[in-house]
């Protein structure tokens, strides 16, 4: 068996990508117009969203960069986890019923669309737009980039390929990712989530039992091995301290409200009274997948730490270290191929709401119409930010899946959150403070980023994104309170108060 | 009536954001002891280290509980704006459970304090006593949320009249765009 580890495990990854093509031909055929192609015509099941929701959430930097997270840092991540049974309930209290109730009345082809129908601004559409835009290049990059690696780790180890570039890997990833969803659109992406969703949880459980048995003594005795090296590391802060890791946590719990790649998919079940099954579901289904965040980089910390593994070369080679060593080669090519799942069902998602803002809402916001044959150029438009993400993986200075994920992560959490997650329960919330928010955002943000690549970081490593988060809420209440009542249409004055 | 309750909500939510930011800015202001978030690893290159937890902690363990608490109280806050007409009974769970979840994370803090300085060594289901308190305390007790939204769903989230509203409004919303 273990001599026809390398060919498993290509045939299991082979075979899924395979599936992931079919899908997209599928769904090509039930996708007829933009709104099947944007929101799926919005006749998803309970369980299907709940699935699409999940999956959209724990991503390639869960399934890479999060093992390797807690390889580096000890606990520290395991905020960006435990968030999660907050973040979820916080963002259906606020958003489960309301976005719903306005995709049923108004019928969005996207996020901005809705956002411009609440407050009766273009304005806040462009802004909105162009906030998605900014984020959807720095997470779909970290996706694309996450994705190539594995790939590349895969081939080389694998085959008789003795190298591959990271390019080839990027332009092979792409390829996949863009088959589907430029052919299916939304609707591929949505059950592809299901069929991805499923493959995490089973390789969460089976990695978990895997990695309680590689080390003699399961999880008590890594958390003695490593907490003899470094007690800290094991604590509930990590090595990354106190204050960073509740910056973390706020940014992950609340900003979940902001991530569009999430929020779209709650306009898109069939009944509103879905709501109460998406959300357990939902959480249930991270719950168990995030199993693999904990157990690989503790399994791998530990091992290093006692000598029993080389120390990797980089801390995202956990996971596929990990595969290629302890696990069974049948569950190692059940994990790749759910790894490339965690990751494209992400991605997708990424590319919907990029695609959306790009042909839909900015030519709105212009006052530009729709141009005439909008599906076709919806797949057009696919393409062309796969490619623009795909570039940016490759040329841009921060290189690490998890950097760039969380810049995306919290550019979505500062700019949207308050605008869609308050404003959407706040009939006192302007457009002003909408724009202003979003705005404030976006600069703390950039500004931020600036710092980090003159390798300036804050004290007691307070988040960046965690501060532009503070502003832009303190900007949107400050700014609605101050600023005269808007004048709302009926009936989404009725909505809010639904 | 229901537009200032959202208001009164929304007062307390600003002060609770502008309470955030007070405490980031004081972050931003005192000096934070060398390594404080983390340190190279001194024998493996790509882990880091934490040091001692006591000191590189000093004396502002409190300001960041303060952080923590306010963040709490958010989030209940924002649970709150959500639910529109909702019974006393709503309200009043929601605040008995977000006390809960702030006394868990208050108790995190507090036995966090106790391990760094060496006093308890007690490991429960493979993680260290406050790393425990984290995961299954702080992680686990907000799920009671989400059990109160699926059992109250009919009667706080989308009730009958809800359902009705809604489908008026459609049926509004189809006349105007035929004619």
């Amino acid at each position: 068996m273990e001599s026809a580890r390398p060919l498993i495990v290509l045939l299991c990854v082979t075979a899924y990508m395979v599936a992931c093509v079919g899908f997209g031909l599928w769904a090509m055929k039930r996708t007829k117009d933009t709104s099947d192609f944007f929101m799926a015509g919005r006749h998803l099941g309970a369980f299907v969203t709940s699935m699409a929701v999940f999956s959209s959430t724990l991503s390639g930097f869960g399934f890479v960069g999060g093992p390797g997270l807690v390889y580096r840092m000890g606990m520290s991540s395991m905020w960006m986890v435990i968030c999660v049974s907050i973040g979820y309930a916080l963002s259906f209290f606020l958003l489960g019923k309301r976005l719903r109730i306005f995709a049923e009345v108004h019928q969005p082809l996207s996020l901005p669309d809705v956002v411009a129908t609440r407050y009766g601004s273009e304005t806040t559409r462009f802004l909105v737009s162009v906030a998605i835009l900014f984020g959807v290049m720095a997470y779909l990059a970290s996706q694309i980039l996450a994705m190539a690696t594995v790939l590349q780790i895969l081939i080389v180890e694998n085959t008789r390929l003795e190298s591959i570039s990271i390019g080839a890997t990027i332009v092979i990833s792409c390829a996949v990712l863009v088959f589907y969803c430029v052919t299916g659109g939304i609707i591929a992406s949505v059950y592809t989530d299901v069929f991805q969703g499923v493959i995490m949880i089973v390789a969460a459980v089976l990695i978990f039992a895997t990695a309680a048995n590689t080390v003699d003594g399961g999880f008590t005795e890594m958390s003695r091995t490593i907490m003899t090296d470094d007690p800290e590391a094991m604590g509930p802060w990590g090595t990354l301290g106190m204050m960073g890791c509740l910056c973390w946590y706020f940014v992950f719990t609340f900003g979940g409200a902001g991530q569009p790649q999430i929020i779209t998919k709650m306009m898109m079940n069939r009944r509103i009274t879905d709501a109460r099954y998406i959300l357990p579901i939902s959480l249930a289904g991270f719950g168990i997948s995030a199993l693999l965040w904990l157990s690989i980089g503790l399994v791998m910390r530990t091992l290093v730490l006692q000598g029993e593994h080389a120390e990797l070369s980089k801390a995202d080679d956990a996971v596929a270290a990990f595969l290629q060593v302890y696990a069974h080669p049948i569950l190692a090519g059940v994990v790749f191929a759910g790894l490339f799942a965690a990751i494209m069902s992400t991605a997708d998602g990424f590319l919907n709401v990029g695609t959306a803002a790009l042909i839909h809402d900015i030519p709105t916001a212009l006052g530009r119409q729709a141009p005439k044959n909008e599906l076709f150029w919806a797949r057009v438009a696919t393409v062309l930010v796969a490619v623009a993400a795909g570039l940016f993986a490759r040329y841009s200075p921060f290189g690490l899946v998890a950097l760039l994920g969380k810049f995306g992560w919290g550019i979505f959490a500062s700019a949207i959150t308050p605008t869609v997650a308050i404003g959407f329960n706040w009939k006192r919330a302007t457009a002003g403070a909408a724009s202003a928010s979003i705005v404030c955002a976006l600069v703390v943000n950039l500004m931020d980023l600036a710092l980090r690549q003159q390798g300036v970081s804050f004290p007691w490593a307070i988040d960046g994104s965690a501060l532009a988060f503070v502003v832009s809420l303190i900007v949107f209440f400050g700014v609605s309170l101050l600023s005269r009542p808007p004048v709302l249409a009926d009936d989404v004055k009725n909505l809010i108060d639904m | 009536m229901t537009s200032n309750r959202s208001t009164v909500v929304c007062l307390i939510l600003f002060g609770l954001a502008v309470g955030m930011g007070l405490v980031m800015t004081a972050g931003l202001l005192i000096e934070a002891p060398e390594g404080s978030s983390g340190r190279d690893h001194a024998l493996h290159s790509v882990m880091l280290e934490g040091g001692d937890g006591i000191e590189r902690l000093g004396n502002v363990r409190w300001l960041w509980l303060v952080f923590g608490l306010l963040q709490i109280a958010f989030y209940v806050g924002c649970m709150v704006l959500g639910l529109k007409r909702p019974p006393k009974a709503a309200t009043v769970l929601l605040i008995l459970f977000g006390i809960l979840y702030a006394g868990t994370f208050a108790l995190l803090v507090n036995v966090d304090q106790a391990w760094a300085r060496g006093d308890t060594q007690m490991i429960i289901w493979g993680l260290p006593l406050p790393t425990a308190i984290m995961m299954y305390g702080v992680g686990g007790v907000p799920v009671l949320f989400t059990l109160l939204y699926v059992i109250q769903f009919d009667r706080w989230v989308v009730t009958k009249l809800d359902l009705e509203q809604l489908d008026e409004l459609v049926r509004r919303k189809q006349q105007e765009s035929d004619a």
